[in-house]
């Protein structure tokens, strides 16, 4: 197994072989010496220069090391353990029991084996040297050596005697041919292989050998010395000789005359090969027995010694195992905890680089997706985070450029939570109803204004509670300051996903000073409008009278004539006038819409009847939205309002055309629309903003407040009205009815 | 395991082993009473010819084991060595003369080998001072001719004497990894300044 944290696992392997890397430099040096060891024992003798007994000895004894290297090897782990487990038992713990474990394992089999082998190699080693051995050998080797001293005492016997004899007999002075067959005679009798006589400086002057001659060729002369010792002691001094042909016990006599060394008496009795071979193998035997014997203990102690290096090398192995196992075990559950602690640190980059194959190399995997999808969700959450921020700052912006556009603008802005409480109060709400920010923050907004005697604005507010609408626009005229204020005010509902309340935003405008405009200048048009008309009039009237007078004082003959003529001119002009007045009066006197909930399409279709009725050149097309609900509607006004546009569309359609009635519902805006849509002769665009204004009028009759009346009424109803011209011909109204 | 400092484990068994060196394992005292002595080194007919003398080479165990027929061997080296002023004295060459004594058992008879180079020389002794005295010199040992000596310099001779275990039957050598090798193991002993006529 392999670990990072970032402990490199990559160099898990590189790590492996750096371990065993001293392992193998040291078996490199031991093999390297013990090679040299056995090169030595096998007998290279060439003397170095240097000096072979440091060599020798360090070549032998780093073999012993090799014990004293595993042992060193053996207590450092140990050691080293048992200081790891000092310092940080809890992680040290498994790898301690699986070491106790293989060693405990390991060396109690071991050690019984070891004593076992040992005393078994022991007792069977003592079996090889027992005394039964030795002394077989021993007694062996004596009577081989018996025989070889019998045969030197017989021959040593036979020589002193023959030398005797030859004495007596003066055989030595005698003929030769006597002397020689003496020596024969007497070399069968004893059975010897042969009978030499030798002068003094040993020149040959008999000799009887055994038929057919078996002596070497070869024979070596006796030695100097025991000439020497034959002749100081007087007795036959005796020797072996060994030969290809077996061993001759030579008996070596100095036959003295008067003290002085007459001749030398050599008696040879062969010892056959084979015989020979027999005792020099007991000799051997013993020989070699002798050999081992004085190794006994060095052989003894070096089969115990290897046995321990065995065991030690079993209980090393073990105890390595252990640690090896303990290793792969430990280290990656290491790694894990060092990685839990650094995830729980916020290091989400911690990767556990261990190589198993097992569980564990599972639980390591495991760990790293973990933390790899930790810090996928991390950097997705810190993604979010600065999203989070970057929106939040942009709401910030927003909101402070809202604020800024609240703080600003001339719309009062009045917004409440969901609790009726009122949230916002900007400074043109301030302005506007005479109201400090501080006094209505936090207030329940209908209480506030209630208690502030201003009604009117929480009415608004009921209303579109009561009503369930999403929006409301209404103008209110609102006591502040003792003055009567003119508000247009827009509320809306504000609702969050899933159509929870979120409060109201109420936003309104003061038309005061705008409608005072608007309708000074209406006024002012009006009256420049009435001027006008009733100028037109006056001018007719005003020439009429004129021609009269001027017919009266001219006493004419057609004042009669002219007299019919001008007064019917001035009462059609005063009757225009009257109508006029009357129109004036009736649109000045409109009363206030009774509006009830209805549906509108049967107005609609009530108009259309009434047309289609009259006016069967015209076609008229209807659609109508069935969806469109109930609406607040005076109904006669609607009705007004209808044919007033149907009679303008027929008007400009001069009689025959088609022209379409439409409604429909426009849900998210809350409002019911009704087109009216005819092929007329259509709008100037410089006519359109005039077209609802009273007096304004391009037909040739008509009072020109027909459009006026059919404002006035749409705006009773809250509703709005829109003319747009259409392609290639015709015009549009388009009418819009709140809900 | 450790797997620092890679060096250091074959660095401490080798340090170990030359420290173990001095450590006496054999019941064989390989350091006992036994010397050279004597060395004499001349120069003789163009040759130089070493003279020593084994005192004390023969301990109990030696004669026991000789006596229980296990040959053994007698190394003498010789060096002919110059004299350095302020360095280590240089070896110029070395001899290597072996003595093998071998007892017959069953004739009771020494057997002494002498080898010197290619050349070996067979002697028989029936005592065992005969023989010993034969094993315990080298006498008048031609290591060099003369002419390689420089009259600049200045020589001399050293002698020591091992003996080693003798090759043992079956093989057992090769499990005797801890057998001391040297059963006998003489200090060196110098010899007097060689003389010799400076020619050139």
């Amino acid at each position: 197994m392999n670990a990072m944290s970032s402990n490199d696992p990559k160099t898990e392997k590189p790590k492996a072989k750096n371990t065993l890397r001293p392992v193998w430099i040291t078996a490199l040096f031991l093999a390297l010496s013990v090679t040299l060891t056995v090169l030595l024992f096998r007998g290279i003798e060439s003397p170095s220069l240097f000096s072979t007994n440091i060599l020798v000895l360090t070549l032998v004894n780093v073999n012993i090391t090799l014990a004293i290297l595993l042992i060193l090897l053996l207590s450092r782990n140990l050691i080293k353990l048992y200081f790891e487990r000092r310092q940080e038992p809890k992680k040290t713990r498994l790898k301690s029991k699986l070491v106790a474990a293989f060693l405990g394992l390991s060396m109690i089999p071991s050690i019984l084996l070891f004593v076992v082998a040992s005393g078994l190699l022991t007792s069977s080693i003592e079996n090889w040297f027992s005394i039964q051995v030795e002394k077989s050998l021993d007694h062996s080797l004596e009577i081989a050596q018996d025989y070889y001293e019998k045969s030197q005492q017989t021959v040593a016997v036979y020589s002193e005697q023959l030398g005797r004899t030859l004495l007596e007999r003066n055989l030595l002075e005698g003929p030769y041919e006597e002397l020689t067959g003496f020596l024969q005679d007497q070399q069968q009798e004893y059975g010897v292989q042969g009978v030499h006589l030798f002068t003094p400086v040993l020149q040959p002057l008999a000799t009887s050998v055994q038929s057919p001659p078996q002596t070497p060729s070869g024979l070596l002369p006796p030695t100097p010395a025991l000439l020497e010792q034959t002749a100081k002691t007087g007795r036959p001094v005796t020797s072996v000789q060994s030969t290809a042909q077996g061993d001759f016990i030579r008996g070596v006599h100095a036959i003295k005359v008067k003290n002085r060394t007459a001749a030398i008496l050599i008696v040879d009795q062969l010892i056959p090969p084979s015989l020979v071979g027999k005792m020099e193998d007991i000799k051997k035997s013993l020989e070699e027995y002798k050999q081992l014997k004085a190794f006994k203990n060095p052989i003894k102690g070096s089969y115990i010694l290897s046995f321990f290096i065995i065991v030690l090398l079993i209980i090393f192995s073990a105890i390595w195992f252990g640690f090896y196992l303990a290793r792969s075990i430990t280290v990656p559950i290491q790694k894990l905890a060092e990685g839990t602690e650094a995830v729980a640190q916020g290091d989400l980059n911690f990767h556990i680089d261990v190589q198993a194959t097992d569980e564990l190399g599972v639980l390591v995997d495991s760990f790293n997706k973990m933390t790899a999808d930790l810090k996928q969700s991390h950097e997705k959450v810190e993604d979010a985070n600065q999203s989070l921020r970057e929106s939040n700052r942009e709401s910030d912006r927003r909101r402070a450029y809202m604020e800024g556009v609240l703080q600003h603008v001339a719309t009062g802005v009045i917004s409440v939570n969901e609790k009726g409480a009122i949230t916002t109060f900007n400074p043109a709400a301030e302005k506007i109803l005479n109201v400090q920010a501080a006094e209505a923050i936090g207030n329940n907004y209908t209480s506030f204004f209630v208690s502030t005697k201003m009604g009117r604005m929480a009415e608004i507010l009921q209303r579109i509670e009561l009503q369930k609408k999403e929006s409301l626009e209404e103008e209110i005229v609102l006591e502040v300051r003792k003055n009567l204020l003119t508000l247009r005010i827009a509320l809306s509902v504000l609702k969050g996903e899933g159509e929870p309340l979120l409060g109201f935003v109420i936003v309104f405008d003061d038309l005061t000073e705008l409608i005072r405009a608007q309708k000074l200048a209406t006024w002012q048009e009006v009256a420049r409008r009435i001027a006008h008309e009733i100028k037109n009039p006056l001018t007719p009237i005003q020439l009429s009278t004129e021609r009269l007078r001027k017919k009266y004082f001219e006493r004419s003959d057609d004042f009669d004539k002219i007299f019919d003529e001008s007064t019917q001119i001035v009462i059609n002009e005063v009757h225009g006038l009257k109508m006029l007045v009357d129109e004036f009066s009736n649109f000045a006197r409109m009363p206030a819409p009774r509006r009830t909930p209805q549906k509108i399409e049967p107005i609609l279709q009530e108009v259309i009847s009434l047309y289609r009725a009259g006016h069967r050149e015209i076609v008229i097309g209807s659609s109508f939205d069935e969806t469109v609900p109930l609406l607040n509607l005076d109904r006669d006004q609607i009705k007004r309002v209808f044919v007033n546009l149907f009679e303008n569309a027929i008007e400009a359609m001069q009689g025959h055309g088609r022209l379409n009635l439409m409604t429909a519902f426009d849900l998210p805006q809350q409002k019911v629309r009704v087109e009216v849509t005819d092929e007329g002769s259509g709008i100037s665009p410089d006519d359109l903003d005039k077209l609802f204004l009273p007096y304004f009028s391009r037909k040739k009759t008509g009072t020109g407040l027909g459009l006026a009346i059919v404002n006035r009424i749409i705006l009773d109803h809250n509703g709005q009205i829109r003319v747009t011209p259409r392609q290639p011909k015709g015009t549009l109204f388009s009418i819009e009815f709140p809900i | 395991m450790s797997h620092e400092r890679p060096l250091f484990f074959p660095v401490l068994v080798f340090l170990a082993a030359l420290l173990v060196q001095h450590i006496p394992l054999s019941t064989v005292a390989a350091a006992g009473k036994e010397r050279i002595k004597n060395v004499k080194a001349e120069v003789i007919d163009e040759q130089i010819v070493v003279s020593a003398e084994l005192v004390s080479g023969f301990n109990g165990e030696i004669i026991k084991d000789i006596q229980n027929g296990i040959p053994k061997d007698f190394y003498y080296y010789l060096l002919l060595k110059r004299k350095e002023k302020n360095w280590f004295d240089e070896e110029v060459l070395s001899k290597t003369v072996r003595i093998t004594v071998k007892y017959d058992t069953l004739k009771k008879q020494y057997r002494v080998t002498h080898f010197e180079g290619e050349k070996a020389a067979e002697s028989l002794f029936d005592d065992f001072e005969g023989m010993k005295q034969k094993v315990s010199r080298v006498d008048h040992v031609k290591i060099a001719p003369a002419q390689i000596l420089k009259s600049r310099y200045r020589y001399y001779v050293s002698v020591k004497s091992q003996m080693k275990a003798a090759k043992l039957p079956l093989y057992v050598d090769y499990f005797l990894f801890f057998i001391p090798f040297l059963e006998l193991d003489t200090p060196w002993s110098d010899s007097d300044t060689l003389s010799f006529q400076r020619g050139g």
